[in-house]
């Protein structure tokens, strides 16, 4: 087995470093079986690195303790479904499934653009089979997932309790998908400037190829927040810590990038702030998963800590290096004639919202460096505290929230005063009645909490009425059609600009869920003796008993407590304190009612029995969380219209390079 | 252990054959490229027609005025000219 795992590495080594050389030597000699054999090549380092994957799994199922990376992170009192998280909670185990899925995407991409994108394939090889050579040297001989112990344990060390949960069998793998991702759309940025092609059709490959690990992040990181939510229990579920900020700033970044991208494409500019957006987000994915792997900061998630910080710290400066070299010596083809004439058009819009963007990725990576940088220079660690971050994400946040009301509907180039009045004087004047009627109702507690809201509405009306003006101007132009089926040609002839409006929904309502929890969300700490009813925010809170069950992983200390409203039993909730039996590790278990009506939750959380028959419990109320939870699937749903391939697109792009062929010949 | 060392070898054997059989065959022509310039300007062309597509809808639907409208229909039509003269320009005597 560990023979196996190791050889299997070494072979997908060998093939990740054989593709730069021969796609290079094959795009030199002009020779298409070169670079044919380099990109098969690639499917070769994913057979490989599948062995390697199949190896690893086999031995987690099989408790094969032998190895290390079994031994350090799993046990036979794991429960079965939880065993596969043993694959990636340890740094080995990790770097292997990050190398699993980017060769696996490399071999697809490079499959897929074989004939598309046949010029740059050289260099998108290269640049591929680069990054895989890398993971592939560091799986083999920096942080083998095959490394065996002189003494096999009878038993693991088990798997850190709070892994044992449904969302960290997805939230992992989808947060390395989209970082992982994100090499593709680097790859084709660089091949595109080496081969200087820089027309439409690495745009296209760059969009849609950001779309997916865009989207696997930002679902990665609402099950990451979800997990929290019920995991950890501080009744939040955002803590800015090192590794959700990780995620969170590549992903700002890349969000950037699909709003200047339409800049360029419409209007032809933005090419080297596009290019150099590329580039920067695919440093920020490694440098995230370099703070997260090496121990540079400490946080709940950074498990543990090893050598191979040096060699990311390496790979980041040569990644950085070769982007700005390829840039600057590309500057000439990425010039653009054309230039902003107004700061009241969508383009200026759009520069503005990248702007934001990217100055709140920085602000959330200095507030990530600095604990690190001020113990270096200082000797001391200082750390960033929650306060640091929010006041970015409301000074940043609120502008750029503005911003997606404003960006679909100003026009293109310049907007007249009268046009502009004539968009958003509805939308304005709406937001105007909701901050108003928030601060009668005794919401103005939290000033960023009712701008916020009433910027949601101005977002919310400004899409509403962009969809019924244009469903309208639909049925205009085909008298006759019902206004379902307007719609649906309106969406269906631009996708990408409506399923862009619905994501935009789906912000909307992850932020009313944020200001909800972070600015109205009500919390007390509650002594429950039985028999007793305690009154909570509207709840009545009645403790039935205290029970103490066993399982074959854990003991468990429960309250069962009674929950009404109204005088009236609605639930019965148990929040528990367990203790794993194999890490001794306590953990609690957070119990939670959910309000559908208001999409608020009744958030109980165990705290200790100061005496026999009597708990303390922390009990929260969270307004409006459960919107981030229903955002997700609005997400989902607005890139699926947006991605979803548009016959039309691609027979225009089709044309188009047929005919610019047609007349190379 | 022996079994570990056949399937290394199978699979490093599948491996050398994926990558060795482009090269076992004979060398294709070198394909054509298109020309870079012609293909800049076709998707200006392209990007400004698309345009003027989705400025009617706007137009119609109230999201502009007239005198915006018009503005930028004039703009991107002019656009579209001068993109299509250079086009031509472009054409083998």
């Amino acid at each position: 087995m560990e023979l196996l795992g190791r050889g299997a590495l070494l072979l997908a080594l060998f093939a990740a470093v054989y593709a730069p050389i021969a796609a290079i030597a094959g795009a030199r000699r002009h020779d298409l079986r070169l670079v044919t054999s380099a990109r098969r090549a690639l499917a070769g380092c994913f057979a490989c690195v599948a062995v390697a994957s199949a190896v690893l799994v086999t031995a987690i199922v099989r408790h094969d303790f032998r190895f290390a990376t079994v031994a350090g992170h799993s046990s036979r009192e794991v429960p079965e479904p939880y065993l596969i998280s043993s694959f990636w909670s340890s740094q080995e185990g990790s770097l292997l499934l990050w190398l699993f899925v980017l060769s696996g995407l490399s071999a697809l991409v490079t499959y897929q653009h074989r004939r598309r994108s046949r010029e740059l394939m050289p260099y998108l090889v290269a640049f591929l089979g680069g990054a895989c050579a890398f993971f592939a040297f560091a799986t083999s001989f920096v942080a083998s997932p095959f490394e065996t112990v002189a003494q096999v344990p009878r038993d693991g060390a088990g798997l850190v309790p709070s892994l044992q949960n449904p969302y960290m069998l997805t939230h992992p793998p989808l947060l390395y998908l989209g970082y992982v991702g994100f090499t593709i759309p680097f790859a084709f940025a660089m091949a595109a400037l080496v081969s200087g092609r820089t027309d439409g059709r690495w745009l296209q490959a760059v969009r849609r190829w950001t779309l997916v690990p865009w989207l696997a992040l930002a679902v990665g990181m609402l099950l990451g927040a979800k997990w929290a939510y019920e995991e950890i229990g501080w009744g939040g579920f955002w803590g800015w810590d090192p590794v959700e900020n990780a995620a969170l700033i590549p992903w700002l970044t890349a969000t950037a990038f699909l709003h200047s991208v339409i800049v360029q494409e419409k209007k032809g500019m933005l090419k080297v702030w596009n290019v150099s957006l590329v580039a920067l987000t695919y440093v920020l994915c490694i440098v995230g998963t370099f703070l997260t792997r090496s121990g540079f900061t400490s946080s709940i998630h950074t498990f543990v800590v090893s050598s191979v910080g040096w060699w990311f710290i390496g790979y980041i400066a040569i990644v950085a290096t070769v982007a700005i070299v390829v840039i600057v010596r590309n500057l000439d083809q990425l010039r653009s004639p054309h230039r902003i004439d107004s700061l009241v058009s969508r383009e200026a819009t759009f520069l503005f919202n990248n702007l934001l963007f990217v100055a709140l990725a920085f602000a959330i990576l200095w507030g990530v460096l600095f604990p690190s940088i001020s113990d270096a220079l200082a000797g001391h660690r200082v750390a960033t505290q929650s306060p640091y971050y929010d006041f970015f994400a409301v000074v940043l946040g609120l502008p750029l929230l503005l911003l997606a009301g404003v960006g679909p509907v100003v026009a293109w180039r310049r907007a007249s005063l009268r046009g502009v009045v004539q968009a958003f004087r509805w939308p304005f004047l709406s937001a105007l009645a909701a901050a108003a009627a928030l601060v009668v109702l005794g919401f103005a507690s939290s000033v960023p909490g009712v701008v916020a809201i009433s910027l949601c509405l101005f977002v919310a009306i400004t899409i509403g009425l962009e969809l019924a003006r244009g469903t309208a101007a639909r049925r205009a132009l085909a008298p006759g059609t019902s206004w379902p089926a307007a719609l649906a040609q309106l969406v269906g002839r631009n996708r990408r600009r409506y399923g862009g409006y619905v994501v935009h929904l789906a912000v909307v309502l992850g932020i009313l869920a944020i200001v909800g929890t972070s600015a109205y969300a009500t919390s007390r700490t509650i002594v429950l003796a039985p028999g007793k009813t305690v009154q909570f925010h509207g709840y009545g809170l009645r403790l039935r008993g205290i029970e103490s069950p066993i399982t074959r992983s854990y003991i468990s200390t429960e309250a069962v407590i009674d929950v009404s409203q109204g005088g009236h039993r609605i639930d019965t909730l148990r929040p528990s304190a367990r203790t794993y039996l194999d890490s001794g590790e306590p953990t609690k278990q957070i119990a939670i009612r959910p309000l559908l009506r208001t999409g608020e939750d009744l958030y109980l959380v165990f705290d200790g029995s100061p005496r026999p028959g009597v708990v303390t419990i922390k009990a929260f109320v969270n307004p409006l969380v459960n919107l981030l939870w229903l955002s997700a699937i609005v997400l989902v749903l607005g890139f699926a219209i947006a991605i979803w391939p548009d016959p039309r697109l691609a027979a225009r792009l089709a044309r188009r390079t047929n005919e610019a062929f047609a007349r190379a010949r | 252990m022996l079994a570990a060392v056949i399937v290394l070898l199978a699979l490093g054997v599948a491996v050398v054959a994926l990558v060795a059989w482009p090269l076992a065959r004979e060398r294709a022509a070198e394909a054509s490229s298109p020309d870079a310039r012609r293909l800049a300007l076709l998707e200006r062309r392209d990007a400004a027609l698309q345009a003027l597509q989705e400025l009617d809808l706007d137009h119609q639907s109230g999201k502009l005025t007239d005198e915006d409208a018009e503005r930028e229909r004039r703009t991107l039509r002019d656009e579209a000219v001068a993109t299509l003269a250079e086009l031509e320009g472009l054409e083998p005597e």
